[in-house]
């Protein structure tokens, strides 16, 4: 049953419609979580855990500058005639053991003829690319290879100067629906639904697609999340894995890097910051569409 | 440290290193402070699993928040009613002991002017260091300043149903 598209028609309110819904949905999942690895492709996955001690990842983050970029937007106002939104990205960088950071801001207005989520990506790349020749550990809320974001030129720009001045860059996807790995051992599901009986902090070894290398780390009961790479830092597969986990363990929730969660803190433009910003910027032409949804 | 907030006609806020029942002056207006809270930190959600020094150290972008102390105005440094608050922003300092009892000895006379307001309006401990801190400024009232936190203690015994 496994596919991208669904060519389901339901006649009526969905709500009307939600047990027929909610069956459709897990029957789906079920099929998915169908799927499972037998003792072949087991090993093919090269499955390690780290592991841990009491504070062990104070100690592992001790005199390591990690750097977590994340980005927000206002997508143009439509309503009030503006074709135009912005985007704000946040980079912040901590020393961890040393009480030092910084925080660094990069904004720019997008039209409505524009992609806004490639214009944010393209801005978060250039924030990471500003960064690589600083050293440190640099994080992104996100794939490198997402479909929308193919052949990008500023991540081919990003992994090459990151290889040169050999400073890692990590992207770090929580809920990933790839099937990069799937589809290497044939299989008809999404990756982090066949590696969900991992236990917490097994990871798998790194898989290579193109200029890239992922794995999949679990850090909690919920589905494993995802790792992404340039391939040159594959010799540092364990260290990476073990400073991500460290780097959980610091967060709200253990279950997101601490230095990604602080990003998008920074970055989130709040909803009293979009008021401001339309204050700001003022109506240009009123759409009666949206003052009739209004009423 | 500076006037935050005003809060109504006699009370307001001052951001600072401050403890309850420490005395200040803000313009011409001598004040208790009555109450101490931390506004916006964002350590509460890491504190559980991470010693203060190791916050300080590992997740040094966190705010540590601002130390708030609610203060109540007593009198005016002439010892008259308050009659206007000071402004947002004005500067706020503590008040020592040598200029406290200048305040309240007044042609050699010990003046409390507002103790009646503060027992009524304030918590008795918030009254009892003022009382104490007193009793520290001008010693040669410590008797008529003891009668005072004798009779604080005992609305207090009042309180309490043995």
């Amino acid at each position: 049953m496994f596919e991208t598209t669904l060519n389901v028609r339901l006649r009526g309110n969905i709500f009307e419609k939600i047990d027929e819904l909610k069956s459709f949905i897990d029957g789906y999942l079920r099929e998915m979580e169908k799927v499972k690895l037998d003792n072949v492709n087991l090993t093919e996955l090269g499955i390690k855990r780290v592991e841990t001690k009491q504070r062990w990842y104070l100690e592992c983050l001790e005199g390591k500058k990690v750097v977590g970029v994340d980005g927000s937007q206002i997508n143009p106002l439509r309503e009030l005639g503006i074709p135009i939104g912005v985007v704000q990205v946040a980079k912040v960088k901590v020393w961890h053991g040393e009480g030092k950071k910084d925080v660094e801001y990069y904004s720019m207005p997008v039209t409505i003829d524009e992609n806004i989520n490639l214009k944010r990506f393209d801005l978060e790349m250039e924030a990471l690319i500003d960064e690589v020749g600083e050293g440190g550990w640099l994080f992104f809320d996100g794939s490198f290879m997402a479909p929308e974001v193919k052949d990008n030129k500023n991540v081919e720009k990003l992994f090459r100067l990151s290889e040169e001045h050999s400073t890692p860059v990590i992207g770090y996807v929580d809920k990933s629906f790839s099937r990069d790995l799937s589809d290497r051992l044939g299989l008809k599901t999404y990756d982090s639904f066949l590696l969900r009986n991992m236990k917490v902090f097994e990871y798998t070894k790194p898989f290579i697609k193109n200029n890239l290398a992922y794995a999949y780390i679990k850090l909690n009961p919920a589905l494993p999340a995802r790792i992404e790479y340039p391939v040159w830092m594959v010799d540092m597969h364990d260290d990476v894995v073990k400073l991500v986990i460290a780097e959980c363990q610091l967060g709200i929730t253990k279950g997101y890097p601490y230095i990604l969660e602080r990003a998008h803190k920074f970055s989130t433009i709040e909803h009293g910051d979009r008021a401001k910003f339309m204050r700001a910027v003022k109506s240009y032409s009123v759409s009666f569409k949206w003052m009739a949804k209004m009423r | 440290m500076k006037v935050l907030k005003i809060l109504s006609h006699d009370e307001f806020e001052v951001e600072g290193e401050l403890a309850v029942g420490d005395l200040i002056c803000c313009s011409d207006i001598l004040a208790i402070v009555t109450s101490i809270y931390q506004e916006g930190s964002e350590y509460s959600e890491y504190i559980d699993r991470l010693e203060s020094d190791d916050i300080k150290k590992f997740l040094p972008d966190l705010i540590e928040g601002k130390r708030v102390a609610r203060c109540m105005a007593l009198c005016t440094t002439s010892l008259d009613d308050v009659v206007s608050l000071p402004e947002v922003g004005i500067r706020v300092d503590r008040i020592e002991n040598e200029k406290l009892r200048e305040l309240h000895l007044k042609n050699g006379e010990l003046k409390i002017p507002y103790l009646i307001k503060l027992l009524k309006t304030s918590n008795i401990d918030v009254a009892k260091r003022l009382v104490l801190r007193l009793i520290d400024s001008i010693p040669e009232e410590k008797d008529l300043l003891e009668i005072i936190l004798a009779e604080i203690e005992y609305n207090r015994m009042k309180g309490v149903e043995l």
